[in-house]
């Protein structure tokens, strides 16, 4: 009993020694088998098919970014040269493609001015948001511009207008009607978004861009079908994003009828010839206008009257409107959504849940310190929407007031704040083609004709 | 000259021509378009609540996954032992015969049959547990990991200390083991297992990669990492995320690995599996996943064997209703094979340990 109680402790010794080899030969042999994907991402096995591990893209180089602002700055040089200085349209043109190619399709819209202007709002509204340098110049560049050369980025620049100006090739007058009434909505549009960013509820002119989907040759169907219907409409409508949707248009078009500069249709001296009337797309040609006969001065100081009257109103009117538009506003927070959601399969009201909820609940955070949240951002709305209402009304406002002031015109101008500085209407000008030498020679002929009946 | 005279013509004069009037027909086709448009914006899913879309094939469905064939279920439940603690965590057993749970401020012991042996109270809730056996320096010594190091305990329940050698902030002890002179513990948080002499004296690290050695290192994506000695001596340690389970010296030398990552019965399905396994006596296997609950037993080269608990019988509530959300608490927290080669589970759903044993053995006699 004895000795096998010390030879116990020895035939373990000989166990394990032997069960040691045995897993060192098995070891050995698989000391070779290179190391699995699977180690490191571990694979749902579903079905039979073998799903590709997932290789997150590598971090863009910030170089990258840099880059394309100075490329932008660059453009916006040339653009203005081109429009202004040489007045171009062939080179505005070129250059337009260019900047497709670079900003649209190889940058894929991103980070693109008018995206850059909810970049702004959120650092406004949330101080912890650290804003990009590179963010910030993507949208002064394009206003400062503005300011002193009109709405050159628009021309040549905007990967977005680029697009719509390559497609329209078969264009056609809006109603003045129409065109006016549409061209209200970015002011709006701008003022969503603004709202919605300085909020953190979400970027909508991103999501809601019509063109990137384009770019960059994938996206959401509904996306691709909205972005097919805009570029289908811009071959007739000229411009429709620019004119009717972008919020960048809305604060450039204000920055332009300041600007020091602006393009022209004649390069010197307006012979009013009417040959430009019809030549703009984008109805953004002032006619000359003529003296209000006396009769009718009364009436016109009325309406301005009313305009002047109406405005203050109009903005009271979206202040209270813009308050009790809050909580549906807020619905597009995904807080608001998800207070609303999980409240509602507390109580029964909806079956299952949703990952949004689903996820919230896996966090162990309380109920009512999402709904206390949610108070939070509704309150934040209310301030907001009232904001959003007077804004409208202002807008509204504004816009009666300019219907009922009759300028003082006599000559064919560009519309400062419509006009995108595209060139269209250069050749148009008689003017122009007498610089440009195509009727210099007709010129010569008649004054030379002229000579030769003078003469006896 | 007469070239001259003809170019420069009246008529002649280059005029572009200009942009015309919209048209009815054409007003009509656009506004068609820009509402087209417009709905097509508006019926945006922001929020995907509309689902992905996907055909019926790419439905997340466990429906497959949850039925296992009655063929392969050489086990049946033979007994289930409450444990009376709010909330239970780890499960050992006790090398002579019974086990132990800890839960929430006491470790309870538990002898074969079930009665209650003896009731520890700690201060927070042991993650694991280990009691020595024979050939351990102290024999009937209780190691439990705690969250801020290993408290030894006497067989009788008294606190004989507690050491912190080898932890750091990171450290989060998942499972204990001890063999002869020596205790064992995986660190999930740092993803390593810790070798301490019975005194807590830290001996060495296992499991820092080392490509010059073959060791790649634990795979820890959740709070489940494993490990078990057998009586050859061999360290025995789960890779959850590699789903398998990989063998070491003491020494830290990488010896060989089994296991495979599948939804099939055969193999580990999910993320991090197996979360837990025992050896039985004759060097066989026995793991137990969790997600979806299933407990099985491998020979000694990995081969499946039979199944011990199908999720059916771990988690009624996830075949009945397919109701995710209830049954995200993990079903199992331990598996353990007694001294008779019973294989004890740690029902955290039922708060109890259920005990199973094979088909046809002494018991189904009865």
């Amino acid at each position: 009993m004895v000795a096998r109680e010390r030879l116990a402790p020895l035939r373990g010794r000989i166990r394990r020694a032997s069960a040691l080899l045995s897993w060192a030969a098995w070891g050995t042999a698989l000391a070779a088998v290179p190391a699995r994907a699977s180690d490191i991402i571990p694979v749902p096995d579903f079905t039979d098919y073998r799903v590709p591990i997932s290789v997150p893209p590598a971090v863009e180089h910030p170089g990258w970014e840099w880059l394309s602002v100075l490329l932008l700055a660059l453009a916006l040089c040339l653009a203005s040269y081109l429009a202004l200085a040489r007045r171009s349209r062939r080179g505005v043109y070129a250059l337009t493609v260019a900047c497709l190619l670079w900003f649209g399709f190889f940058r894929e819209g991103c980070v693109c001015p008018i995206g850059a202007i909810q970049n702004v709002a959120l650092a406004l509204g949330d101080p912890g948001y650290a804003l990009p340098a590179s963010v910030l110049l993507f949208f002064l560049l394009p206003v400062v511009f503005t300011l002193f050369f009109g709405r050159t980025f628009c021309a040549a620049v905007c990967p977005l207008g680029a697009v719509q100006e390559v497609v329209a090739v078969r264009p056609v007058q809006v109603p003045r009607w129409l065109d006016h009434g549409l061209g209200l909505i970015p002011f709006f549009y701008l003022g969503l978004a603004l709202l919605y960013a300085a909020t953190a509820t979400g970027f909508v002119v991103c999501r809601y861009d019509p063109f990137v989907a384009i770019f960059r040759l994938s996206g959401n169907f509904n996306m691709l079908v909205f972005g097919a219907a805009v570029v289908l409409i811009g071959v007739f409508v000229g411009r429709p994003y620019c004119r009717y949707l972008c919020p960048l248009g809305a604060v450039l078009a204000v920055c332009s009828r300041a600007s020091k500069w602006h393009v022209r249709i004649a390069p010197t001296e307006c012979t009013r010839c009417r040959l430009c009337e019809s030549s703009c797309p984008y109805g953004a040609i002032e006619l000359p206008t003529r003296p209000l006969p006396s009769r009718m001065r009364p009436a016109a100081r009325t309406r301005l009257a009313t305009a002047l009257g109406l405005a203050p109103l109009l903005v009271l009117a979206g202040v209270l409107v813009g308050g009790l538009l809050a909580l549906p506003l807020a619905r597009l927070h995904p807080e608001d959504r998800l207070a609303e959601r999980v409240l509602r399969e507390d109580q029964g009201l909806v079956e299952g849940t949703t990952d949004a909820s689903e996820a919230f609940r896996n966090t162990g955070r309380p109920v009512e310190e999402l709904v206390a949240d949610v108070l939070a951002i509704r309150a934040g709305f209310r301030l907001g929407g009232r904001w959003l209402g007077a804004w409208m009304g202002l807008v509204v406002g504004l816009k009666l007031i300019a219907l009922t002031v009759r300028g003082k015109r006599e000559d064919y101008l560009p519309d400062r704040g419509r006009c995108v500085s595209c060139g269209r209407c250069y050749k148009y000008c008689p003017e122009e083609q007498m610089t440009l030498g195509d009727l210099r020679e007709q010129a010569e002929w008649e004054s030379a004709e002229t000579a030769e009946v003078a003469s006896p | 000259m007469a070239g001259k005279a003809r170019k420069v013509q009246r008529g002649e004069l280059h005029r572009p021509p200009g942009v015309g009037g919209m048209s009815g027909v054409l007003a009509l086709l656009l506004a068609a378009t820009a509402v087209i448009g417009l709905v097509a914006v508006l019926r945006v899913d922001n929020w995907g609540e509309r689902g992905s879309g996907l055909s019926e094939r790419f439905e997340f469905s466990f429906e497959e996954l949850l039925t296992v064939d009655p063929e392969l279920v050489g086990y049946r439940e033979t007994g289930q032992v409450e444990v009376p603690l709010s909330s239970v965590r780890a499960l050992a057993a006790v090398p002579g015969g019974g086990w132990l749970v800890s839960g929430e401020g006491a470790i309870l012991g538990f002898d074969a049959q079930g009665a209650s042996t003896v009731r520890i109270t700690v201060t927070g809730e042991p993650t694991c547990l280990a009691v020595a056996g024979e050939d351990h320096t102290y024999p009937g010594r209780i190691y439990a990991g705690m969250p801020s190091g290993v408290e030894r305990f006497a067989p009788g329940g008294e606190s004989q200390g507690m050491w912190t050698a080898g932890l750091d902030e990171n450290s989060r002890l998942t499972s204990l083991t001890v063999f002869e002179g020596s205790v064992l513990a995986a660190d999930a948080g740092n993803r390593v297992v810790l070798h301490w002499d019975a005194e807590g004296q830290l001996l060495s690290v296992i499991g820092r990669p080392d490509p010059s050695r073959n060791i790649r290192g634990f795979t820890v994506p959740s709070g489940f990492f494993d490990v078990a000695m057998f009586a050859d001596g061999v360290l025995r340690v789960a890779n959850p995320g590699a789903r398998r389970i990989e063998a070491y010296t003491l020494e830290g030398d990488f010896l060989g690995e089994w296991g495979e990552a599948s939804a099939a019965i055969e193999g580990f399905f999910g993320c991090c599996n197996p979360s837990h396994f025992a050896i039985l006596s004759d060097g066989r296997f026995v793991t137990a996943e969790k997600g979806i609950p299933r407990v099985k037993i491998y020979s000694e080269q990995g081969q499946l064997e039979t199944v011990v608990a199908t999720p059916e019988q771990l988690s009624p509530r996830l075949l009945a209703s397919r109701a995710f959300r209830e049954d995200q608490t993990t079903a199992v927290l331990g598996v353990a094979a007694d001294a008779a080669d019973r294989i004890l589970v740690l029902d955290a759903l039922q708060r109890s340990v259920r005990i199973f044993e094979p088909r046809g053995g002494s018991s189904d006699a009865t």
